[in-house]
């Protein structure tokens, strides 16, 4: 980790000073041991905030659009779900690609703070890596454990921990990509009649509190206008109920279908616990039963499933 | 001050009369629901979503509107009579809604059915043995363990509940169930000695001292450009904030008939202040992230002659991308006091 740190911290002002970057997009030390927080690095004498640890989360794709109106180049670095990110933004025409430069870091996998809470506690905690695991130290004791046992969910089953498209990628070594069925628990749900379905989705939608983070945080929504912060006209009022919810909801996953890069950050960012990776899982197998396997965000290129007319389209439109 | 046994719980909500809410487990945390005969639940530390919505709910029906012909007929909505209970919430909170009597009941114009609400609730707060990192009410001025606007304040002994009424409804309601036995001395010193220790556990620290007079002369500041660019603009800091209370009017209408009502808003969302005509005297991120922090440390001072927050540390653990009101003040101390 440190290792990397270092190489960030070196690449980052090197790259600035050759101005190949004229700022740098990465994570720093955040407030507690759990947060490493995105970063804007401006100056290459700034590039020692960076950081490199299993806290690094966040995924910083989102930050270009905000940087589209800047002058010259942004550097990021990019794990395999940034770089996703990265080149959904690319694709769908709201970051041009030649303002961006793209440093490759191979992604561990990140920690997930709750489940080092259950086994250590909060507050004083330190996390060390050792050669086969790691070794939690907190108020409830020490804990050896293995990455897998205290990873998010979602790094658990992630596909692409090596970023994609880079324009160099830094040396190290990222996390075997997970091989198994990524639609399990959608295939579990699916099981469930159309009344269980709709009372499991019920009671999850009906914890939303329409904060948008889920919408705020996801590189797939990029429009400069949100349909739902439209009021003239004004689609869905500002009522939390649940039909408003389950409006909200499905239209926003039905609207990422085909360009969501399953990077997670919409469960993440939910503070109800609602588990959106579900629904985005649903709505990717449907597109992929539909149209033909297809994983979004791994080409700047890629012909979207949704977003491209084909004459040997497998749906005979009969 | 009284005591009953945890056990004896269930029975104790049985007694009250009217809402009893309490902390319900929720996705991954706590929330406040209405009590359905379940038991106390011990690793509750505190609610995710804070219990204002109790009194100032998300949603809340102004009036209905139908059309009769040609007019209109308008039904205004009553608010409930109904008493409620809220149970096990905590000093912060408590706090919290002190300071929205501050601006629902106890400004320039009085809002009747926030009045009416605070008029029928209890406010049964349980103390805090410890907080965790991201607490920092002691900074506002908060005891962790005692609230001073309290009905009941109530401290966890283990097998035992103590109870102290804090207001003269608070009294009258405690004398009036008889599940109460007089708490011992031992269990009296035992909550003086709670109350101690959990000051010592909030390590959290944020600078208060000075901190308004500051804001005030650094309304163009470069730092607001700085931190708001990390800012998502999503509304977890503020729907999640026990102090934050902006809400928006709408209406919805079918077929002829329809509702007016009132709804959360949030400062961080791009709607927020927009006029008829398209004007926003807040038109980007920047002044809206700042309006956030101004709200709480600037403006409650300023219009209410208190801080706008109480410490709760929610906006910290729930923020996708870290944000931290303490680390902010911190960092203006240092960079506008130059």
């Amino acid at each position: 980790m440190q290792r990397m740190t270092d190489n960030m911290r070196k690449r980052a002002g090197e790259l600035m000073a050759e101005g190949k970057a004229d700022r740098f997009l990465g994570w720093e030390k955040g407030s507690f041991w759990w947060q490493s927080p995105p970063v804007e690095i401006k100056e290459a004498s700034e590039a020692d905030r960076l950081i490199w640890d299993l806290f690094c989360t966040a995924n910083l794709a989102k930050y270009l659009q905000q940087m589209q109106s800047l002058e010259g180049k942004t550097g990021v670095f990019v794990k395999g779900c940034d770089a996703r990110g990265v080149n959904r933004l690319v694709r769908d025409g709201v970051v041009d690609r030649d303002k961006v430069y793209l440093v490759g870091v191979p992604c561990p996998g990140m920690i997930d703070p709750d489940k080092v809470r259950k086994l250590v506690g909060d507050g004083d905690v330190t996390i060390t890596q050792l050669e086969d695991g790691l070794s939690l130290k907190g108020p409830l004791g020490e804990r050896k454990v293995t990455l897998d046992e205290v990873a998010l969910d979602k790094c658990l089953l992630c596909r692409h921990p090596e970023p994609v498209g880079c324009d160099e990628v830094l040396e190290g070594t990222a996390r075997a990509p997970f091989t198994g069925d990524p639609y399990a628990e959608v295939r579990e749900l699916e099981e469930l009649d159309s009344d269980e379905r709709y009372d499991y989705w019920a009671e999850e939608l009906s914890r939303c509190i329409r904060c948008y983070a889920c919408r705020n945080v996801c590189p797939a929504c990029n429009c400069i206008k949100c349909v739902f912060d439209m009021d003239r006209p004004n689609w869905l009022d500002g009522a939390t109920n649940l039909s408003n919810n389950q409006v909200y909801q499905l239209i926003r996953f039905m609207h990422v279908a085909g360009r969501c890069i399953d990077c997670g950050e919409c469960e993440r960012a939910c503070p109800m616990g609602i588990p959106l990776r579900k629904l985005a899982a649903k709505v990717d197998k449907d597109v992929s039963e539909l149209f033909g396997p297809f994983e979004a965000g791994l080409d700047p290129e890629e012909k979207l499933p949704l977003g491209t007319f084909d004459p040997n389209d497998p749906d005979s439109f009969e | 001050m009284k005591a009953i046994a945890k056990t004896a719980l269930p029975d104790l909500f049985a007694a009250l009369q009217g809402r009893v809410y309490v902390p319900v487990r929720d996705g991954k945390g706590f929330s406040f629901g209405l009590w359905e005969g379940q038991p106390w639940p011990d690793d509750y530390q505190n609610a995710i979503v804070p219990p204002k919505h109790i009194l100032f709910p998300q949603t809340e029906d102004l009036y209905t509107f139908r059309m009769e012909g040609e007019d209109m007929a308008i039904d205004p909505v009553a608010v409930p009579e109904e008493t409620s209970f809220i149970f096990g919430l905590r000093p912060c909170d408590c706090r919290a809604i002190e300071l929205l009597d501050l601006v629902f009941r106890e400004g320039p114009f009085v809002d009747a059915a926030y009045n009416k609400r605070r008029e029928n609730t209890f406010l049964m707060v349980l103390g805090c043995k410890e907080g965790v990192p991201t607490c920092f009410c002691t900074s506002f001025g908060l005891e962790p363990a005692f609230a001073p606007g309290a009905d009941w304040n109530m401290w966890d002994l283990g097998e035992v509940l103590v109870v102290e009424p804090g207001t003269d409804k608070g009294k009258e309601l405690l004398d009036s169930l008889g599940l109460f036995r007089e708490a011992t001395d031992e269990e009296k010193s035992q909550v003086e000695k709670l109350r101690e220790e959990a000051k010592g556990t909030i390590t959290l620290h944020a600078p208060t001292e000075g901190i308004t007079e500051l804001l005030q002369a650094n309304f163009d500041h470069p730092l607001w450009d700085e931190i708001s660019r990390k800012c998502l603009e999503c509304g977890a800091c503020t729907y999640l904030c026990p102090t934050c209370h902006c809400y928006d009017m709408q209406s919805s209408s079918v077929l002829g008939q329809g509702r007016r009502f009132r709804c959360w808003d949030s400062c961080m969302y791009c709607n927020y202040t927009l006029m008829a005509g398209g004007h926003n005297p807040r038109p980007s991120k920047r002044e809206r992230v700042r309006n956030r922090f101004l709200h709480k440390l600037q403006y409650f001072p300023e219009n209410q002659g208190e801080f706008g927050c109480v410490g709760c540390g929610r906006c910290l653990i729930n923020c996708p991308v870290c944000m931290d009101i303490t680390r902010f003040m911190a960092q203006a101390k240092e960079v506008m006091a130059k």
